[in-house]
């Protein structure tokens, strides 16, 4: 299927690593010009050159913390500078925080809210008008199951998805006249260091084996496997593409079916 | 995107018009091989002429998805055609417009047995021929009334959400077979089914005084209706590889129109 992107700008936060580092590949693949940003210069100069390497596309890497409002604008502004369009935008940058009512880092919860929230909210709000006046747009928000399906040690991610998931219709509400579209990906248990670290976390705090802490990831779903970073940016590129025209305000659950909803 | 649909076996259901018969042709476009079904002989001849200008493998067989009969020779005649049954997509059916004094128990059974007892012995035929070739794909168009109620659609309404309910139980049961159960959620396109259909008043429930004032926000956010193709490119993407994590799961094609944030 061609998906139609190939010549279109596409920003890809926190994409160094991960689920990210997949999307910002499998854009590119597409033949998208890339721009990816993350904390570390080092690594975001070695990310954008294997991208560019493996898939000859012009790749930018920028050190940027989408908690900094001034690094948002100068991450924007050098990508408009490059190329003078953006046509896609994948807030991605960010982790899945734990942590109960009793029990809660007051610091993860506030880096939490301006990484995710604040930071998704300032990248949206920055390349809007770019969107606007080309009266084309494509947005995609990784958010994450426990928005959806909380749970008492979910306290952090639960109420920043959930927080995500109102931004996400919002924000597609108000800019679907404008040709701009806003969905949202909701990954869980996707193979990666954050599977790798709460698995470990699990291990030590309860005294089991990999296999017996891995297995609260895949019990928890239907598939009984871990998903991989992959088997996301394929969502993702479906739908910043030409073929998914008329989705918007939509939130697609990449779980294997681990969300307990009928819809 | 490589979808590797190439070689891939679909039966559609309602596929000699609207949706189906787009479907089958973008399915065919991709190297699949399709069977489609559909009451009306004439309709279905047409339908298979004008899908074999697309691809060569292509079956039209004449069927009626609310007759369990049909449905188990319809998957019959098309596994022992094609060998095996890779994907299928329940499509048959059509929207069911009116409040609850119009509709009758009767009409209201009849939509029942179109579209959730034929997705039901839908299921019933075909997952031994998946569980046995190692997997495959069952996606069923769910209209978006089940997520967008409203005194019009009430009759949609139900069926919709009793789709949604075997989409999502399926999905559990099936998966651990790596058969992937998922729903594409169409509304506000413009088909046959929606040609003639009049507009009703409860598209401004739920919509701030913005929205109504406006007017884009009166149908449909983007503007614009949908087309056809949106939905059949949805489907190809959730029957192809690439989509090999998503279960239980479903894609909203509406322009969006659904209000909720889910």
């Amino acid at each position: 299927m061609d998906l139609g992107l190939r010549g279109k700008v596409a920003i890809v936060t926190g994409g160094t690593r991960g689920i990210g580092n997949a999307i910002a590949r499998e854009l590119a693949r597409e033949g998208a010009s890339v721009a990816i940003c993350g904390r570390d210069a080092q690594r975001c100069a070695e990310a954008a050159k294997s991208i560019a390497s493996e898939t000859l596309s012009k790749t930018l890497g920028i050190a940027a913390d989408v908690c900094s409002r001034e690094d948002v604008k100068r991450f924007v502004a050098r990508v408009l500078e490059e190329h003078g369009r953006i046509d896609i935008l994948v807030n991605n940058a960010g982790t899945h925080v734990r942590g109960t009512i009793d029990n809660y880092d007051e610091a993860a919860l506030d880096r939490h809210l301006h990484e995710k929230l604040f930071g998704f909210m300032a990248m949206i709000h920055e390349v809007a008008a770019t969107m606007r006046k080309q009266r084309d747009g494509r947005i995609v928000n990784i958010i994450g199951p426990a928005g959806r399906h909380p749970h008492p040690d979910r306290l952090i991610s639960g109420v920043v998805n959930a927080a995500l998931l109102a931004l996400s219709k919002c924000t597609a509400d108000a800019l679907a006249a404008e040709n701009i579209r806003v969905n949202a990906v909701s990954p869980q248990g996707i193979e990666g260091r954050l599977v790798d670290r709460i698995v470990a976390e699990e291990m030590r705090k309860h005294g089991v084996s990999q296999e017996i802490a891995a297995s609260a990831f895949t019990q928890a779903n239907v598939l009984g496997r871990l998903g991989k970073p992959e088997e996301v940016s394929a969502v993702v590129a479906f739908l910043v593409s030409d073929a998914a025209n008329f989705i918007c305000g939509s939130n697609v659950a990449v779980d294997g079916g681990y969300q307990r909803y009928v819809y | 995107m490589d979808l590797g649909l190439r070689g891939k076996t679909v039966l559609i259901t309602g596929g000699s018009s609207g949706i189906g018969k787009v479907t089958a042709k973008r399915f065919l476009e991709e190297g699949a091989l399709v069977a489609i079904c559909g009451r009306d002989r004439n309709r279905m001849t047409a339908a298979v002429g004008e899908l074999c200008k697309v691809g060569s493998e292509v079956i039209g067989e004449v069927a009626n998805v609310d007759s369990p009969q049909d449905i188990a020779r319809l998957v019959d005649v098309v596994v022992t055609k094609f060998g095996r049954l890779d994907i299928v997509v329940s499509n048959a059916g059509t929207h069911l417009p009116g409040t609850i004094e119009d509709i009758s128990v009767q009409r209201l059974e009849q939509h029942f047995r179109t579209k959730v007892f034929a997705l039901w012995e839908l299921a019933r035929q075909v997952l031994p021929h998946m569980r046995k070739q190692g997997g495959g794909r069952l996606i069923a168009i769910i209209g978006q009334a089940g997520k967008v109620p409203g005194d019009q659609v009430i009759g949609s309404a139900a069926v919709n959400i009793a789709q949604h309910a075997i989409v999502k139980s399926l999905a559990d049961y099936a998966g651990k077979d790596n058969i992937l159960v998922n729903a594409v959620c169409p509304s506000r396109i413009a088909s046959p089914l929606t040609e003639h259909l009049a507009l009703n008043g409860d598209e401004l429930l739920g919509r701030s005084f913005e929205q109504q004032q406006t007017g884009w926000g009166r149908q449909v956010p983007l503007g614009r209706r949908g087309v056809v193709e949106d939905i059949a490119n949805a489907v190809l993407f959730v029957a192809s590889e690439r989509a090999s994590f998503l279960c239980g799961t479903n894609i909203d094609v509406d322009g969006g129109y659904q209000r909720t944030i889910l």
